[in-house]
């Protein structure tokens, strides 16, 4: 039995990872679908087998889990699925003053942001090599290009995942294996709520769809590095770049406090 | 009443259902006022139980006046827990003054002899005394009072040995953290002997999962208090990444970030409660210039630098200071072990660890980040304004591995 070709995308059960798995269906993918919630891989499973032809697979896992990225690529072999594609797009924020967040919530931030993005492309990428061929697509954020006060831990994420990606894109190329990093802006999903940061001061011309956002990024594999979706975040995160990194500090402290606020005091 | 709270500033106090509490922290030239505070609050109290409360970093002194019938002052003696003490014969004298007593003797079990009485005057021991004089037995805990200390981790050798040298030298008592205890063991001795400094010495992996947890919790037990956090533990691995080692990857991402975030977050509540502190947290200039074939060592120290300036700017105004240290290159075993080519890199370009360890010391409290060595600030200067793919491809030729080159 020879083993099948599959796209992995964490966190797919809502926000960009969905809309990244649907996206990545149109190209005739096949899908393996990872997250928490079975139910909802489960229906967006369905959803794609629907309308593309491809197979998509579903195998619940929580990254925030030390065991869980080495179990989830035996679960992979196990399957006879071979990863051609890995899209790293779990992550998840905390907001508030970090003395005062609960610290096993940031360590599992860490886990679910950093750890399990490299430990799956450090267990899938040596056969994407071998073969010649694959991606690693991984999911930051345009607050990797800065310090991010009231968001520390978020921001230092990914901020190793932009800093991580380049390094490794270099060190790939000429193996056929493209590392594409994705630094999304104000995009619309489940994320802020979970982030606890009041959005309602932002301007609606700030805000892309999930589905923008995923437009993007699979026309950008294979083509560039770090990818800023969007004309407006782009120019922000150049802006972020030559910025004095103390002034993007400073800014993100007076406006998060009072986005965070109520959640951290 | 409550008299004040929050702060914990000089003589913050609350009196409630006849218990004085007087929070710790109270500290005014490197020594702890715990003990005088609560007298001072409550002369006449009796008794003196230190409790300490874990859960919220803090540690509290609990005076509680005597609820059993006073007796009054010539008839027998009395059994007095004093607070845990720092320095014997100082506090010794704060609770002779506070009884309105004098010290007639320690004896041999800890118990200290006071004297209270109309003819009870002078100094203890050479005063005779009065036959109407009577013997108050008070107890000196011998708990140590808490100390502060400066915790450095990966402190046996390199960046982390100098900044212990250097703090040692500032006069800090230390706590230091590293897997090889016979080299801690070393340290320890030559800087007691040399600086006279306490030193405690506390082998750890803290790539091991609990093991911070553990560390604080021996931080805790033998009653130190961390004033400065020196996070500088740390390692690099070298090589295409896919084709090294998962697992060395992953205990990097463990020292070098989750260590770090998770001791911070272990220390700085206290930091804060108390309105000062330190945490001095080592990155590198990998942190500013992505490097191929340390692809996850510079990727820490992005998230080392980043998480760094954003809690410097949460926490500006309450007293506690957070510095991010960029060394350059620098002569240490770190290059030995991450088998980086060296040879071709010119001498200007090198710091040693002690040139570091001033640097970063001398920039605790001018901002969040101090890049070490003139000619390293140029590169970080420079390099924001040239592509980072550029950047990139130039620091993957510098530390590209021997066995690829």
């Amino acid at each position: 039995m020879t083993a099948r070709p599959v796209t992995l995308v964490t966190g797919a059960s809502s926000g960009i990872g969905a809309a990244l798995a649907r996206r990545i269906a149109v190209e005739g993918r096949d899908l393996v679908l990872t997250a928490r919630r079975r139910d909802r891989l489960e229906a967006l499973a369905r959803e794609i087998t629907d309308q593309h032809k491809v197979r998509v697979e579903v195998i619940a896992a929580d990254l925030a889990r030390p065991e869980a990225p080495r179990e989830l690529v035996a679960e992979l072999e196990h399957r006879g699925l071979e990863v051609e594609w890995l899209v790293n797009n779990a992550g998840f924020g905390t907001g508030g003053r970090f003395d005062r967040l609960p610290l096993a919530r940031e360590l599992e931030e860490i886990r679910v942001n950093v750890r399990a993005p490299v430990e799956l492309a450090g267990r899938l990428m040596p056969a994407m090599v071998r073969r010649g061929r694959g991606a690693v697509i991984t999911v930051a954020s345009i607050a990797g290009f800065g310090p991010m006060a009231y968001m520390a831990t978020y921001a230092a994420t990914k901020a190793f995942l932009v800093s991580w990606s380049e390094a490794v894109a270099t060190e790939a190329a000429g193996t056929g294996v493209a590392v594409l990093c994705v630094c999304p802006g104000f995009t619309r999903t489940e994320f802020q709520e979970r982030a606890g940061v009041d959005t309602s001061g932002i301007p609606p011309w700030l805000w892309m769809s999930a589905e923008e956002v995923a437009e993007e990024t699979v026309r950008a594999v294979g083509r560039q590095t770090v990818l800023v979706p969007g004309m407006l975040n782009w120019v922000a995160s150049a802006g972020m770049r030559l910025a004095p990194r103390s002034m993007i500090a400073r800014m993100t402290a007076s406006a998060n406090q009072r986005r965070t606020a109520d959640r951290s005091s | 009443m409550v008299f004040g709270e929050g702060g914990i500033e000089l003589g913050l106090a609350t009196w409630d259902d006849g218990v004085l509490r007087a929070e710790a922290g109270v500290h005014l030239v490197r020594k702890r006022f715990e003990l005088p505070l609560g007298l001072l609050a409550e002369p006449r109290a009796e008794h003196l139980a230190p409790q300490r409360r874990e859960g919220d970093g803090r540690t509290r002194l609990q005076a509680q006046a005597s609820r059993e019938a006073k007796q009054p002052v010539g008839q027998g003696g009395r059994r007095v827990e004093a607070a845990p003490l720092l320095e014997r014969p100082e506090a010794d004298q704060a609770i002779a003054r506070a009884a309105e007593a004098v010290v007639l003797d320690q004896g041999p079990d800890g118990l200290l002899e006071l004297a209270r009485g109309e003819s009870c005057h002078g100094s203890a021991r050479d005063a005779p005394i009065a036959p109407d004089c009577q013997r108050v037995p008070w107890r000196a805990s011998r708990e140590r009072m808490q100390t502060d200390v400066a915790l450095v981790t990966g402190a046996s050798s390199g960046i982390g040995e100098a900044l212990a040298r250097r703090l040692a030298r500032d006069g800090h008592a230390l706590a230091l953290v590293a897997r090889r205890v016979e080299r801690l063991e070393q340290l320890a001795a030559a800087l007691r002997a040399d600086r006279g400094v306490e030193v405690h010495v506390l082998p750890a992996d803290l790539t091991a999962s609990g093991a911070c947890t553990g560390l604080v919790a021996e931080l805790e037990r033998r009653g130190l208090s961390v004033s400065w956090l020196v996070n500088n533990a740390g390692f690099g691995t070298n090589g295409k990444f896919w084709e090294l080692p998962v697992e060395r990857e992953i205990e990097e991402i463990a020292l070098n970030v989750e260590a770090l975030v998770e001791l911070t977050g272990r220390c700085l509540p206290a930091m804060v409660a108390r309105g000062r502190g330190v945490v001095m947290n080592v990155a590198s200039v990998g942190g500013f210039v992505p490097s191929p074939y340390m692809a996850t060592y510079t990727a820490t120290k992005a998230f080392v630098l980043t998480f760094s300036e954003a809690i410097a700017a949460e926490l500006r105004g309450t007293g506690v200071e957070v510095l991010c240290v960029c060394p350059g290159l620098t002569r240490t075993e770190f290059q030995s072990h991450v088998a980086v080519d060296t040879e071709g890199i010119p001498e200007l370009a090198w710091q040693s660890a002690d040139e570091v360890a001033d640097e970063a010391v001398s920039a605790v409290g001018r901002g969040p980040v101090v890049v070490t060595g003139r000619v390293n600030r140029l590169m970080v200067n420079t390099t924001k304004f040239i592509p980072r793919g550029l950047v990139t491809r130039v620091s993957g030729r510098v530390v590209r591995p021997r066995a690829n080159a």
